[in-house]
């Protein structure tokens, strides 16, 4: 397990050097990067004094080397527009957006798990259907319209929660639920399929001949088992989370890593960019490991292989 | 009812390629007909892409024409709205419902052609990858790990910060940054093809590793290919539509759906059609690919299919 863990961490460091690699070729993609560093009437003097400073005049390889040694140092520059560490600026607001994540999985799984387990109990019926549809809403709608009709019904005509912005934990509700729309229909029809066929097999009836009442044959057989795929599920939706946020947190104003990032795009700060980039891939890639070492917990019959 | 009856017998007509084909396509007709929610999700997909080609023609309105003096005017069933401008006017007094309908061919056009692209690059990479193996294989599939670390939507918007929005740059970008789910699909239905013994056969015959690949593995690979290519397509216009939400997709000067609705949002407490509408178009063509698409799933899954005769070679 020891030596599974630390071929792990290393795979980890090794897949986040190619994602600063990918980062890296970005802003060559951008052009010229001392042009978005410099104010607008810099003389051309001025420009190759910066020019010379960052070490962009120098060959790319050397470039390259620089960024990475930089990079595994956490050291992505200066953001140009708030003139502190890029990788600071991001990290004050990751508390926020790692809260509502947590709270959008959260919901999330309030709402799906009892709506799976019931469809795949009660296959074929009405509560089925009705779930199937629902998925398929879930799937179908575009998060940022969601986001927006759910602010207009629920906190412009009803007046039951805010609009935007973060002034405590009522505010999360109405994000964490958009942000949560996709994972929740994701995580009720993986939990619906992984149950029916948890139901289905023969160690399922022997608890039920032995004549188990059928809330203990669900509860502790076919649900321990059916567990393992929607914890797979939950682990792939943290990317999807991540990229979320920065349609959640724009459409409700939400002061986390998301919308710094979109007003950093929208500004050309590079480097608030790419330390964004960067710590979304170090997120998922621990989260990942967690997920696997949850899976040894879950399935004894899970063992890695060194 | 010749169909039914072909349904019934497959094998009885299965003795030419062609007339295997066409028997298919055939049966594949038929299940379409008794399958109401595949058969209307497909008409409604029918309608969207006719309002992309005959937008010009279908339009009531020029989608650009501003009249200042119907600002925010509402849609016909609405209180104070009227026929002439049946989903109501914009803030710059456009038609909603030409916009909605010129609004389509982006979403139709990046779907479309991003799905192609991103098609081409993974399959291409998949079958390489799972034919050839060795070091290939590995630098391919670290690739796709590394881009599994990045989430899509972060990687398409950080791409498109660099290289500024425009129409050709969102097709670029979804279909580079998405080829790596059918290169892994690609890949272990390789793994899987590559030990089955036609794959030997063939290959003792002297067949080139290409013309195995282009000929014989690709077509085996085709099903799945499909089914992801076509909730894929669902996936790509949703994010064109984030993409152009978030001011870094289709430039504002193209109507296109996902801008709409964020040119609606501050007027959202007062007009609220102008993002509800364009919105509404985006979630129905969507959900009709989905619904095609799950239909689809169950027709060409051959290990739920009883005629799932392969194509011989």
């Amino acid at each position: 397990m020891l030596a599974f863990l630390l071929r792990r961490v290393i795979y980890a460091l090794f897949v986040l050097i190619g994602v600063s690699t990918i980062v890296f070729f970005l802003m060559y993609l951008t052009g010229d990067p001392t042009l978005a560093m410099v104010p607008q009437d810099a003389t051309p003097q001025q420009i190759q004094e910066v020019r010379h400073r960052m070490g962009f005049d120098r060959p790319f390889i050397v470039q390259y080397g620089l960024f990475i040694s930089r990079a595994v140092r956490g050291d992505f520059g200066f953001s140009y527009r708030l003139q502190q560490p890029a990788l600071r600026v991001v990290m004050d607001r990751m508390p926020a957006t790692l809260r509502l994540a947590a709270v959008s999985v959260g919901i999330s799984l309030l709402v799906a798990v009892p709506i799976g387990i019931i469809a795949a109990v009660k296959r074929n019926s009405l509560v089925d259907r009705l779930t199937m549809i629902g998925v398929l809403f879930g799937q179908s709608m575009p998060t940022f319209w969601f986001g927006i009709m759910a602010i207009v019904i629920v906190s412009v005509k009803l007046r039951w929660l805010p609009t935007s912005g973060y002034q405590g934990p009522k505010y999360l509700i109405l994000p964490g639920l958009t942000l949560g729309l996709y994972t929740s229909a994701i995580i009720a029809r993986i939990l619906r399929s992984s149950l029916i066929e948890a139901l289905g097999r023969d160690y399922i009836r022997t608890a039920r001949a032995k004549g188990l009442s059928e809330a203990r044959v669900l509860f502790r057989h076919a649900l321990r088992n059916a567990w393992i795929p929607v914890i797979t599920v939950v682990g792939l939706q943290i990317g999807y989370l991540m990229g979320g946020s920065i349609i959640t947190e724009t459409v409700f104003s939400y002061p986390g890593m998301g919308l710094l990032t979109i007003q950093a795009i929208l500004g050309q700060d590079m480097p608030v960019v790419q330390a964004f980039v960067v710590t979304v891939a170090a997120i998922i890639v621990l989260i990942n490991l967690i997920v696997d070492i949850l899976y040894t917990y879950l399935d004894p019959r899970v063992k890695y292989e060194v | 009812m010749t169909t039914s009856r072909l349904a019934a017998n497959p094998l009885s007509v299965v003795e030419h390629d062609v007339g295997a084909r066409s028997s298919r396509l055939r049966i594949h007709a038929a299940s379409l007909a008794r399958n109401k929610v595949a058969l209307v999700s497909l008409l409604a997909l029918m309608i969207v892409v006719c309002a992309a080609l005959g937008a010009p023609w279908i339009a009531p309105h020029n989608p650009d024409q501003q009249h200042l003096a119907l600002r925010l005017h509402p849609p016909a069933w609405v209180h104070g709205g009227s026929w002439s401008y049946p989903l109501g006017n914009d803030a710059l007094g456009r038609d909603i419902l030409s916009r909605i309908i010129y609004g389509s061919r982006i979403s139709i056009l990046v779907g479309v052609s991003a799905v192609v692209l991103q098609g081409l690059i993974g399959i291409a990479l998949g079958l390489v990858a799972g034919y050839h193996g060795g070091w290939l294989d590995s630098v391919i599939m670290r690739l796709t790990d590394l881009q599994y670390a990045i989430p899509f939507l972060v990687l398409a918007l950080a791409v498109m910060a660099a290289l500024g929005p425009s129409l050709k740059n969102v097709i670029l970008v979804l279909g580079i940054t998405g080829w790596v789910y059918y290169a892994r699909v690609v890949r272990s239905e390789v793994l899987s093809i590559r030990r089955q013994e036609f794959v030997e056969a063939t290959r003792s015959v002297g067949a080139s590793n290409t013309r195995l690949m282009v000929k014989h593995v690709l077509p085996n690979v085709m099903s799945s290919i499909i089914v992801l290519a076509s909730l894929q397509v669902a996936r790509m216009i949703i994010s064109e539509a984030s993409l152009s939400f978030l001011g870094m997709g289709v430039p504002p000067s193209i109507p296109s759906w996902g801008d709409m609705v964020a040119e609606g949002r501050t007027y959202v407490t007062t007009a609220w059609w102008l993002s509800a509408l364009p919105g509404l178009a985006i979630f129905i063509t969507v959900m009709a690919v989905n619904l095609f698409g799950d239909w689809m799933r169950d027709e060409l899954d051959p290990t739920t299919k009883t005629y799932g005769d392969e194509p011989a070679g």
